[in-house]
């Protein structure tokens, strides 16, 4: 989406911007869905990586490490979703 | 080109599992305890968000994240639904106005940038005080709009205008990265 925008792409950037960072009504979320239909060439994500991305770039340094407790588990999980794609 | 890590994940490999878990277990354990702060709920965010990350990790497209974003996005993701789920008050938020910084708030250290975070921060400094303060309450301590326009005394409008702006911004930033990236690769 670039260059001019009309004003249901403008709305829609608005709703997108508002879904990216908070939880939207169920009045915004019908919306957001029925503007997105019309605009193909976007979808919910969109503003996603660049939220990711502000988080990172504000975000302090990690000051604990993950538990190794935690680590084994996820290790475990994971293990087990292996296991099951393979049979 | 050698594979990424959620590459090899995606592809069945046990070791990149074990090694993806070292390279962002910190960052995924940092990012849920500053949105979930009771420990025991951050470990099980914690483990669902790798259980999806395994999942989704054939999803990795390193044209338009890099991995370290894929993964803070995926993790963001959950955290979130669970915060909202669990309808805890959002990190940070203060007991009064009076706890409110009056000016452009401390920036903590931040981590060492790479990718998509550096060109993030380089549009955030292009932005106001305000709207970095406004994109920074909405974003990393997850306030409702609402809430922020209660507590900065603005108007909900220039709040959401502020937060669609910024978020633009960084889009059109990395965007224009991501092309320069594909020009050089096709040179």
């Amino acid at each position: 989406m670039s260059g001019k925008t009309e004003p249901s792409q403008e709305r829609l950037l608005q709703l997108l911007a508002e879904h990216a960072t908070q939880l939207l009504d169920s009045k915004s979320t019908t919306e957001l869905a029925d503007l997105l239909s019309l605009h193909p060439e976007c979808n919910e994500s969109y503003f996603e990586p660049s939220v990711a991305a502000i988080d990172l770039a504000m975000m302090p340094p990690p000051s604990e490490l993950l538990p190794k407790r935690l680590r084994d588990r996820i290790l475990l999980d994971a293990c087990r979703l292996l296991e099951s794609k393979e049979n | 080109m050698s594979e990424s890590l959620l590459q090899r994940v995606a592809a069945g490999d046990t070791a990149a599992v074990a090694a993806c878990v070292d390279t962002f277990g910190g960052l995924v354990w940092s990012l849920a305890r500053r949105i979930l702060k009771r420990p025991s709920e951050a470990e099980d965010a914690v483990q669902e968000v790798f259980i999806a990350l395994w999942k989704h990790a054939s999803r990795f497209d390193p044209s338009i994240a890099s991995e370290t974003t894929f993964v803070a996005m995926i993790a963001r993701r959950r955290l979130i639904d669970r915060q909202r789920r669990s309808a805890r008050r959002p990190e940070g938020e203060p007991s009064a106005i009076e706890d409110l910084p009056l000016s452009a708030p401390e920036e903590p250290e931040p981590l060492e940038l790479q990718d998509e975070a550096e060109k993030a921060a380089a549009a955030l400094e292009r932005l106001k005080p305000e709207q970095r303060n406004v994109l920074r309450l909405a974003v990393c301590h997850g306030w409702p709009h609402q809430l922020i326009a209660d507590r900065l005394g603005l108007p909900l409008g220039t709040v959401k205008t502020h937060v669609r702006r910024g978020l633009m911004k960084v889009r059109e930033e990395l965007a224009a990265d991501a092309i320069e990236s594909s020009q050089e690769t096709e040179r």
